[in-house]
């Protein structure tokens, strides 16, 4: 019965303090909400990053390839399929996480490689290779698919065993095979030509035999006369597409080297030549590739699924096949989702500060709340004290009432969070509990001060503050010790610390100083205003004298305000120092990635002078240059070495690149006109860029030194003028050499050194006439790169998004918070102000000079918070954001802290704007009580 | 209506809308205060009166008939003549000590205050300012804030205040009311100081009978209307003692009609209705006939 009468009598006095109540229970529920649903919309961003992390990684990497050297049976079924059932066998190792998230399967049989002698090009290493699902990724061009003819080959036998294969009268072997119409064309073959082939012994395949098996190690092999027999050419249907997973060798043919230039090439056999082939027996390599599909993998099966990876019972390599019968496992798939599981724990740690400003003035904001309910009750809670009750008793009420209110409210916002399709996540009940603890702790806070009252001080409810307790200076003292420690403490242990996931250091620091600078502003805010008021106080106008006194003297709301509102600046402005410079990061990585607005290559063979970029409109200006991704660098003595060259145009790339992130700034020995005679010699040397890094065995070249390097089929001194780390729109090649293209294009007259690349200076407009421009002149061997597809393209990937996108929600909730912390402490000084206001206008102020008080009482605290906290938020950021690892998230080393003023003016118009609205919401609501209502004092 | 009226009220009526329901505070209520006058308006709680005041220092406005304060008609006023007619046509002083005074500011800059209003040079306001506090006795006290002001020295700088911009009448609504009695008798000494050296009309409302008697007229009110008046005068009698000469009148309005007091209603058992006799030189008022004849025979009243 007792317990039901306290739940009466509780129920009753919420129900006369029904707004504050709800009022306080929605602000603990939206918080909850709010912080409950981060983790799981995290969770549905870190499973969008995850595929888009898959599915940006080339197939080689996030695939699995099982390569296995041997000679396995075909089976009874015939074909391959005895190659199928190792393959399974193989698969069955898998664990279930992975199993789950493999897709397809394909298998490729690769036989000992052949060597033609008897083309018109010279040598070809042959391998006949047979894929899965050829037919469907290419398309016939002419003749037909390869069939097997039925005739077995005949075993293969050792040179000088003094056997002879297929015995002593052997009967040739045709294979059919088909080839890519690439490939037909390089090696000058027909549909219909036969190809004698004989057994490659360079093949590794071949030497790497251990003894005793298949003959021995090291041996050689004859068979029967062989020929290959081309019946059919095809094409790709999509060179690029995914099935060819980066490798074309059934595509395209590879040279050895300029030197020798003997052909490397794959042929095409059907699955149903494979028993004939096998019974020569030589040993193939087989290859099982199972393909990850990225949608089934989702961020939380990501430690499982590493782990399984790593502990697979399969001999782990890079190279495609270690041992003779030893299956080899290649892929990159723990190295993608290490980097990926980098960059989770980074954007988390990233995010958790973005949390944090929002949560600091969420808190504020419940605060002002449970403030404004204690006020409410405070006669109540002082008759129960005077009533005998003790201060234990009074909090122990409080503690249950804020349990059931905060907890109650926070449960209903976590459930609400659970409603929203994304994964769930442990952490958003940590922090729903979070919120509920600070809701409560907030709630008994304010009651604190009633609870522990001498009860004669009743009556000076209204006496402002003009002293501090000795106490609470020693206590803020030291916050601003330890926040000034924290910042030491950042400071030596490093900008360049990789740290990962939420750090306490990083995560604490700019609350701490946010607190020091609130207490700080705190504390001497009322110097100033003094002073304001002392010379307003020489004028004639009520307004600033009045306005500023009162600021000046008024304590509590007027503190709660001004510490929101510089925490809210200061957080406001560290997120556009983060954002800005993410994206600052992501616009110089565009420039750098592709040079100019527009990048057009040369593929093949050909010159790119055609194109005329100039006249497109959209198009500012274009620059020609000349590259070569493997050009011979003759200052290595003892082995061959390669750079790359970048021939480049530097007054027509400079007029491409000005003003931009891509701008050069050439070294002026670039711009000279080069010699009429002599050019390239030692005594007129052409100005080349070095890169950093140099082929192995050179010498150390530093500006001044010369070199010589094969261009245009010329040996060309060059001359040092500077050594660069990165040239924009060159990718990142171990070595470069950059060369101004005017003084290059005149070294040999007769080798024209065509132009194969071309920077464009444009609009986003320019894309589609300049597509239609190289379409039409260079028609299918050209490739354009625009740099508005790389910057969308780092825009949008899902952690670099989710950070910008992140800031700028939690931007959005600080500010939502902020106005109710606003509206909160002018409701709580609403009583002071309303009556404050009434005398006055018995006095004769008239609702002009009211609203200008209200003006003034405010403009000092929006001005003093706002600067302080705009300037201790760009301090923090450009202090922090070195540390945050930004470049991650756009394939850098490093982004530079970067403040975009005209961003930050705008977020802090903003800010003024609600705290504008706020005050007027506020003021309104105070200025409800009619002014004989406000004054009535004793009866009608 | 006398030419040295500086208050007059005539037929005031103020209805109120509270939650749907019309609530009649002031019923027709006349008054008539003369210039320089200090007087007293009682009433038991909830019988107009701090209605009447609110109206009186122009924080509320008349629902019907007239109320003139130094030529101010009051019904008549827009907002803005209404600020001008606070600044400088009256002052007031509140109950609560507290509530006189910003909390935030010094008795100086709080007597200063309404000296910005007007637009004073900063020298005029200190040296009016210097001379209010030091006729209200805390020359000594003016940079003290609120808080470290007695109940009795706020009510004086209450006052201060109030005659800043030397107004023509000072309305103070129970401003003894949270003093003890020296304490009240200190700020009524004040005020009555104040009135005979600056000439100022000060009306007082209170409740307390007691405060009444310091005035030299007390009008009561009692159900929105004024119903006596009471008039006191000190005499010297022929030994030379000094003594206080009151005389209650009943109030008779424009109409005729007039409130008897219920003393004498309930000492005759009045009810309902009552017979009226015009005699020489008075009215003579008579119980019920019938019921008067069964009571007692005889019902001269």
């Amino acid at each position: 019965m007792g317990s039901l009468w306290a739940a009466g009598m509780l129920l009753r006095r919420l129900g006369t303090e029904a707004t504050t109540v709800v009022l306080l229970v929605v602000l603990v529920a939206a918080t909850s909400f709010v912080f409950a649903v981060a983790p799981r919309l995290f969770n549905r961003v870190a499973d969008e990053a995850i595929h888009h992390t898959l599915a940006s990684a080339a197939p080689a990497q996030r695939n699995l390839s099982v390569g296995l050297a041997a000679a396995l049976d075909p089976g009874e079924e015939g074909g391959v399929s005895g190659v199928r059932r190792a393959g399974e066998d193989v698969a069955s190792k898998f664990p279930p996480s992975l199993r789950r998230v493999i897709s397809a399967e394909t298998l490729r049989v690769t036989a000992t490689r052949f060597f033609v002698r008897d083309t018109a090009v010279g040598g070809i290493h042959f391998s006949l290779r047979y894929q899965d699902g050829l037919a469907d990724a290419t398309r016939l061009v002419a003749g037909r698919w390869p069939r097997d003819n039925g005739k077995p080959w005949p075993p293969a036998v050792r040179p000088g065993s003094g056997e002879q294969p297929g015995g002593k009268h052997p009967q040739p072997v045709t294979l059919e095979i088909a080839f890519s119409t690439i490939q037909a064309d390089a090696l000058g073959v027909k549909l219909g030509d036969r190809l004698p082939a004989i057994v490659d012994g360079s093949d590794p395949l071949i030497a790497g035999v251990p003894a005793g098996t298949l003959g021995g190690g090291g041996v050689r092999y004859q068979i029967v006369p062989t020929s290959f027999k081309v019946v059919g050419l095809y094409e790709p249907i999509d060179p690029d597409a995914e099935y060819w997973a980066g490798d074309a060798s059934l595509l395209q043919i590879q040279l050895a080297t300029l030197a020798q230039p003997e052909q490397y090439v794959a042929a095409y056999f059907p699955a149903e030549s494979y028993p004939s082939i096998f019974s020569a027996g030589m040993p193939f390599r087989y290859e099982w590739r199972f393909v990850v599909d990225p949608q089934r993998v989702d961020a939380g099966q990501l430690d499982q699924l590493r782990n399984d990876v790593r502990g697979l019972d399969l001999f782990t390599g890079t190279s495609e096949f270690a041992s003779f019968g030893v299956p080899v496992l290649r892929t990159g798939l723990v190295g993608v989702l290490d980097a990926f599981a980098a960059e989770r724990a980074r954007s988390e740690g990233i995010l958790s500060m973005a949390a944090i400003g929002p949560f600091v003035v969420a808190a504020a904001a419940v605060g002002a709340v449970a403030i404004l309910l204690v006020l409410r009750r405070r006669s109540s809670l002082l008759i129960a004290r005077g009533r005998g009750a003790s201060t234990r008793l009074v909090l122990g009420t409080e503690l249950w009432e804020a349990v059931m209110l905060a907890g109650g409210a926070s449960l209903i916002g976590f459930l609400a969070a659970g409603l929203v399709p994304a994964r769930a996540s442990p952490t958003s009940a940590l922090l729903a509990f979070g919120v509920a603890l600070t809701a409560v702790l907030l709630l008994l806070g304010a009651t604190w001060p009633l609870a522990r009252r001498n009860l004669g001080q009743g009556a000076r409810e209204d006496a402002p503050i003009l002293r501090v307790a000795p106490r609470r200076l020693v206590i803020e003292g030291t916050i601003v010790l330890i926040a000034v420690g924290g910042v030491v403490l950042l400071r030596q242990r490093g900008l360049s610390s990789q740290a990962a996931g939420s750090d306490a250091l990083l995560l604490g620091v700019p609350v701490l100083s946010g607190l020091a600078a609130g207490i700080v502003a705190m504390r001497f805010f009322p110097i100033p205003v003094r002073l304001l008021g002392w010379l307003a106080a020489r004028r004639r106008d009520l307004v600033p004298v009045l306005g500023l006194r009162s600021v000046a003297r008024h304590g509590a709301a007027a503190n709660l305000f001004l510490v929101v509102l510089l925490l809210t600046a200061a957080f406001v402005a560290f997120a556009s120092v983060i954002v800005a410079s993410l994206e600052q990061g992501q616009l110089v990585a565009s420039y750098q990635v592709v040079g100019a607005d527009y990048r057009i290559e040369q593929t093949a063979t050909g010159s790119l002078a055609a194109v005329d970029a100039t006249s497109i409109p959209g198009v500012e200006a274009a620059a020609f240059g000349h590259v070569e991704s493997g050009a011979d660098f003759m200052s290595v003595p003892t082995q061959r070495a390669r750079v790359y060259l970048d021939a480049v145009d530097p007054a027509a790339y400079t007029a491409v690149a000005a003003g931009t992130p891509a701008d050069p700034h050439w070294p002026s020995a670039f711009l000279a006109d080069p010699p009429s005679a002599g050019l390239g010699t030692p005594d007129h040397p052409v100005p080349a860029i070095l890169s950093w890094s140099l082929p192995t065995g050179s010498a150390d070249l530093g500006p001044g030194d010369t070199f010589q390097m094969v261009v245009a089929n010329t040996a060309v001194t060059f001359k040092v003028v500077a050594r660069w780390g990165q040239v924009p729109g060159i990718g990142s090649p171990a070595a470069f050499v950059v060369a101004p293209y005017p003084w290059l294009e005149h070294v040999n007259p007769d080798a024209t050194l065509y132009p194969s690349i071309l920077w464009v200076r444009g609009s986003p407009g320019a894309a589609a006439p300049l597509a239609a421009e190289v379409q039409k002149q260079v028609a299918g061997t050209s490739r354009t790169t625009a740099r508005y597809g790389v910057l969308d393209a780092l825009r949008t990937a899902p952690f670099g998004a989710a950070i910008t996108s992140g800031f700028g929600l939690a931007v959005l909730v600080a500010e939502i918070y902020l106005a109710l912390t606003v509206i909160g402490a002018l409701v709580l000084s609403s009583a002071r102000r309303t009556r404050d206001l009434a005398y006055l206008r018995t006095l004769g102020v008239t609702a002009g000079q009211a609203v200008g008080l209200t003006v003034m009482e405010h403009a000092p605290a929006v001005l003093l918070a706002i600067l302080p906290g705009i300037a201790l938020g760009i301090g923090v950021g450009v202090l922090l954001e070195p540390s945050l690892g930004l470049g991650s998230f756009i394939g850098s080393s490093d982004v530079p802290p970067f403040v975009d003023w005209a961003a930050l003016t705008g977020l802090t118009a903003i800010l003024v704007g609600v705290v504008a609205v706020a005050i007027v919401a506020g003021t309104w609501l105070s200025r409800r009580a009619r002014l004989t209502n406000a004054l009535r004092v004793g009866e009608d | 209506m006398p030419d040295s009226a500086l208050i007059v009220c005539d037929n005031l009526v103020k209805i109120y809308k509270i939650a749907n329901l019309e609530v009649v505070a002031l019923q027709g209520l006349d008054l008539v205060v003369e210039r320089g006058e200090f007087m007293a308006l009682v009433g038991a709680s909830g019988s107009g009166k701090s209605t009447l005041m609110n109206i009186l220092g122009g924080l509320d406005t008349p629902s019907a008939g007239r109320a003139v304060v130094a030529g101010h008609d009051l019904g008549d006023m827009d907002s803005r003549e209404r600020t001008i007619y606070r600044r400088q046509v009256i002052g007031f002083v509140w109950q609560q000590a507290a509530r006189n005074l910003l909390p935030y500011l010094t008795a100086r800059q709080n007597v200063e205050l309404p000296m910005l209003l007007t637009g004073l040079s900063p020298g005029e306001r200190n040296a009016r300012a210097t001379r209010l506090l030091e006729q209200v006795g805390l020359g000594e006290r003016q940079d003290a804030r609120p808080v470290q002001l007695s109940g009795g020295e706020q009510q004086r700088v209450a006052i201060a205040v109030a005659l800043a911009n030397q107004p023509e009448v000072l309305f103070a609504d129970e401003p003894t009311g949270e003093l003890d009695t020296t304490t009240a008798h200190e700020v009524f000494e004040l005020m009555r100081t104040m009135n005979r050296e600056l000439g100022v009309t000060i009306v007082v409302v209170t409740h307390d009978a007691l405060v009444s008697e310091q005035v030299s007229r007390t009008i009561a009110i009692r159900d929105g209307r004024t119903s006596t008046e009471t008039l006191r005068q000190r005499a010297v009698s022929d030994d030379g003692d000094h003594h206080v000469i009151t005389e209650e009148y009943a109030v008779l309005d424009r109409v005729g009609r007039l409130q008897l007091p219920r003393a004498h209603v309930e000492a005759l058992g009045l009810e309902r209705r009552v017979r009226l006799a015009l005699e020489e030189d008075h009215i003579s008022v008579w119980p019920d006939r019938e019921r008067g004849a069964d009571a007692n025979g005889d019902g001269s009243a």
